[in-house]
């Protein structure tokens, strides 16, 4: 144990973190003290105040509920942005690498990725049925696209230089795909992945509120229909939020990987974008 | 069937167009075959083609016409036994230094492979970074991992598009240091383009001349020179004089001139003054073909000045063609410099040598009589040419953002050029207007001198050599110039405060000299005075700068030293030299034009520090200092630099030496 701090005193790196997030923090503040005022001022009985939130909060997590909902949706997210992945990069690759894939592919992705992935759900219960397929799959459909498109650009950006000096080598084709092509994209298929991820953690949540038993956007839903319970649909907003800020987060720690800072330089000097 | 490493026949290249007109014709017409373990040079003006030559030997583009073969064997695509080194970073960024050296070796054992990075690595002096990666690295750094890449892959040929290019000057010069070091070792044959002649005429066996596009090989300059070079070694000044007559300096701004039109340039230099300085800079200048004017007050006729030059003026004049003339101009052959001490009782002789070193065959200069001498010089000057403007008086030098101006009394609208060179002599026009001029308060001197007829010049061989006679008072010597068969030109200097006095007149002054002198009496005895005497001030003086942006100063303008070792027409001719080479460059390379000045300005105010040292070693102790001419350990750097070898950086360790050697010898002098 170091010795006792006097009262009152912190280490500096607290106190310029605490500085750096005092504004966004005071504005957090205000919102709720607002919130709270308007909701008091009305005298509404079914909007909550923020502390009612918070109590409705506790009580899901009491029974186990709210647990079960976030990992529904994030089992489902989880499952359909793997199979995008899995879908989509080799297929980047490979419209990337020949031009006729890419000519003769890109104009139908091109069709398909304006539609928004909610248009698609008739179908997918149509062909899925109404258990986790139907939400997989919209999750699968909404973030393959980008995917796609942000590794096939990828490889067509390679530095030509890069691609000449693998040829003036004369390195087999597995060498030249596995240091040269792969390595290059690989920051453009993280930048896709993230855009990926984003649009399916909204997706998941629309897609829950058809028909399902479980998620977070079927506890919205259901909250509402069950009897008005606007504290549990506000508390799931705010999950689904805060989730996805992490998961954001997460995304960006790859951005930090060794293989890739050559592209992204070095994170901790880059803005909190 | 070809040996050599690579042979180019008939290389044609057209770009097609993009509008569907004509396509665009890049390269036209190219020959020329690579000896395995040549080090080949490509320069040539910016946009020439010269990098899409070597994408076409590198077998990146097929060429339109015509073959590359490689041993012999038409080259039909990139091959990994002839690898292309890129300008800018080409090494992977998201693999290690390790790995990227090893990239080309994916088909050997583990074992070997890893052998050869850490030779490799070794030979770049990256040994402890292999684990790092290009982003950690400086752009040097980068450039070696680039370099050990491609020698990792043992190919025959390297093919360099100017790979210190984006590299700081002193990278660049640690760079091509080592690139030849390295070449020594492994003897790859090297096809290196690059846009720096001095980079060429450093690494070269040959250097290949492009002309503008559509580019042909237009000249090619061997260099038989021993590596590493001295950038001022007599053949490399050929070779890169030979370089730049092959671009043409106004091709190789060609991209520039238009816009130089358009701000109405009135030529891209101008030379203010038609002294040796002026006039030997705009030989220089017209020989490269720069356009330039040369404004000239026209004092004409001159007075009566005659001047002695020293043996290092010779290599400049035979740069610029004018030794002949200077030879056929009848002028008195200067083979030596003679002191006398003690009133004339000791002598002390300093016959010239040939300084092969510097590339100079002869062993005698020359007497001039100044006036005439530069008339001839600016003649020549004009002959190579240089627009000259008489009569014009200039007021001052317009600097700042945009052209230089020089504004003339004569005119409303200053005449404007990319540069202004200050050769206004003694008047140092740009050191008085930036107040840049100092004088140097160790040498304040005045001369009474003027031009005789029926001097004795005594006897011997050394008659028609530069007699220094040392005279008794402080700082005090008589100088002896044969200016013609009869005519001799005899002065005296002495320290500026103990000269003449307030009521004195110049020829009381020269007969109380000579009284005290009796050998200057004896050969002053029969002399009859051609005109009145002369008195002038020449106090030493400086410049703390010497170039800036847009100006640089040569001759008297930049500094003037006491006259006693002959060194004017040598400081004007050396500085001239110089500070062409520098516009030239910085004309071709705007960009360099700071470091290639700062260059200029430094070499030549060593020169100038040199010989103020030298003079001062002498004054301190005249019978000391000649003592080291007759100490054999002092001697050969005494000589040297006495016949104005000062220039060097070397030159200014043969300083110190003799220095040193002066001390030593004034404590074994010492009475006690």
């Amino acid at each position: 144990m170091g010795p006792a701090r006097m009262a009152g005193e912190v280490s500096p790196g607290v106190v310029n973190k605490l500085k750096h997030a005092a504004p966004s923090l005071a504005a957090i503040a205000a919102l709720l003290a607002m919130w709270t005022a308007l909701v008091l001022a009305s005298h509404s009985a079914i909007f909550p105040t923020p502390w009612q939130v918070v109590r409705g909060t506790v009580e899901l997590a009491a029974d186990g509920s709210l647990w079960r909902h976030i990992g529904a949706s994030l089992f489902r997210v989880a499952v359909g942005f793997s199979l995008a992945v899995a879908f989509a990069v080799p297929l980047g690759l490979w419209m990337g690498s020949v031009r006729g894939a890419f000519a003769t592919l890109n104009p139908i992705f091109q069709i398909l990725r304006p539609i928004s992935p909610i248009a698609w759900i008739p179908i997918a219960i149509l062909w899925f049925g109404v258990g986790d397929a139907s939400p997989i799959y919209l999750i699968f459909i909404s973030s393959v696209f980008p995917m796609i498109v942000q590794t096939t650009v990828g490889v067509h950006t390679i530095e030509p230089r890069y691609l000449r000096a693998a040829a003036n080598f004369g390195v087999s084709r597995s060498t030249l795909f596995r240091q040269v092509v792969f390595p290059a994209v690989l920051p453009q298929i993280i930048v896709g992945m993230r855009i990926g991820l984003g649009v399916a953690w909204l997706v998941v949540v629309a897609a829950e509120m058809i028909a399902l038993r479980s998620g977070l956007g079927y506890l919205i839903i259901d909250s509402r229909n069950a009897g008005n319970r606007y504290d549990l649909v506000i508390a799931g907003m705010i999950l689904i939020g805060l989730i996805g800020l992490l998961l954001d987060g997460g995304m960006r720690l790859l951005e930090s990987l060794e293989s890739v800072r050559w592209r992204f330089g070095d994170a901790d000097r880059r803005a909190n974008v | 069937m070809s040996s050599a490493a690579v042979s180019v026949r008939d290389l044609w290249l057209d770009y097609p167009s993009t509008g569907g007109g004509e396509p665009t014709r890049v390269l036209e017409r190219i020959d020329f075959e690579v000896a395995t373990g040549e080090f080949v040079c490509i320069v040539g003006p910016s946009g020439c083609g010269k990098s899409t030559l070597l994408n076409v030997l590198a077998g990146f583009l097929p060429p339109t016409r015509g073959e590359v073969l490689a041993r012999g064997e038409p080259v039909r695509g990139p091959d990994p036994r002839r690898i292309f080194v890129f300008q800018e970073d080409g090494v992977f960024p998201w693999l290690t230094v390790e790995a990227n050296v090893g990239f080309g070796l994916s088909r050997e054992s583990r074992g070997e492979r890893e052998r050869a990075v850490a030779h490799y690595v070794e030979m770049v002096g990256l040994t402890g970074f292999e684990r790092a990666y290009p982003r950690q690295l400086s752009g040097g750094m980068r450039q070696r991992v680039e370099i050990a890449r491609a020698l990792a892959a043992r190919p025959d040929v390297l093919f360099m598009d100017e790979p210190f290019g984006a590299l700081d000057y002193l990278t660049r010069l640690k760079m091509r240091a080592d690139l030849l070091r390295i070449w020594a070792q492994e003897r790859k044959t090297v096809l290196f383009v690059t846009h720096d002649i001095e980079e060429a005429v450093q690494l070269a066996d040959r250097v290949l001349v492009m002309s503008p596009r559509p580019a042909t090989v237009r000249r090619t300059v061997e260099i038989a020179l021993p590596r590493p070079r001295e950038l001022g070694a007599a053949e490399a000044v050929r070779a890169r004089d030979a370089i730049f007559e092959g671009i043409g300096v106004s091709e190789a701004t060609g991209a520039a001139l238009p816009a130089a039109r358009e701000r109405r340039l009135d030529a891209s230099v101008i030379v203010i003054g038609g002294g040796p300085a002026g006039s030997i800079l705009a030989s220089y200048l017209g020989g490269a073909g720069v356009d330039h004017l040369v404004l000239d007050r026209a004092l004409h006729p001159r007075p009566h000045v005659g001047e002695s030059l020293v043996c290092s003026t010779t290599r400049v004049f035979e740069e610029i063609g004018f030794l002949e003339q200077l030879e056929r101009g009848g002028f008195v052959r200067k083979h030596g410099a003679v002191f006398t001490l003690d009133g004339g009782r000791r002598e002390v002789a300093l016959p010239f040598r040939a300084m092969p070193e510097l590339g100079i065959a002869q062993d005698h200069t020359y007497h001039v009589d100044r006036a005439r001498f530069d008339e001839l010089l600016l003649a020549h000057a004009a002959r190579r040419g240089a627009v000259i403007r008489q009569a014009a008086q200039v007021e001052r030098v317009e600097l700042g953002a945009g052209a230089p101006g020089v504004r003339l009394a004569s005119a409303e609208e200053p005449l404007r050029a990319r540069i202004v060179a200050d050769a206004s002599g003694r008047a140092a026009l740009l050191g008085r207007q930036l107040r840049t001029r100092r004088s140097d308060p160790r040498l304040n001197q005045i001369a009474v001198h003027g031009w005789f007829r029926a001097v004795d010049r005594g006897p011997g061989e050394t008659a028609d050599w530069i007699h220094v006679h040392v005279l008794a008072a402080p700082r005090a010597w008589a100088w002896q110039i044969p200016i013609s068969a009869e005519v001799t030109s005899v002065g005296i200097v002495c320290e500026g405060r103990a000269g003449l006095a307030h009521d004195d007149s110049a020829e009381r002054f020269l007969s109380r000299a000579l009284s005290a002198h009796p050998l200057l009496a004896a050969r002053m005895a029969k002399a009859e005075p051609l005109h009145a005497l002369q008195v002038e001030g020449s106090q030493s003086y400086f410049g703390e700068r010497l170039a800036g942006p847009g100006w640089i100063a040569v001759g008297d303008a930049a500094q003037f030293v006491d006259p006693v070792f002959s060194s004017g027409v040598s400081v004007a001719a050396e500085s001239a030299r110089l500070a062409a080479q520098a516009i030239r460059e910085a004309l071709v390379e705007p960009a360099h034009a700071p470091e290639l000045f700062a260059e200029y300005d430094q070499t030549v105010r060593r020169g100038g520090e040199v010989w103020r040292e030298l003079i001062l070693l002498f004054y301190r102790m005249p019978p000391l200092f000649l003592g080291l001419l007759e100490d054999p350990a002092a001697r050969p750097a005494l000589q040297a630099l006495l016949q104005g070898r000062v220039f060097d950086r070397r030159d200014a360790d043969a300083l110190a030496e003799l220095q040193a050697h002066a001390l030593a010898l004034e404590r074994r002098s010492a009475p006690h």
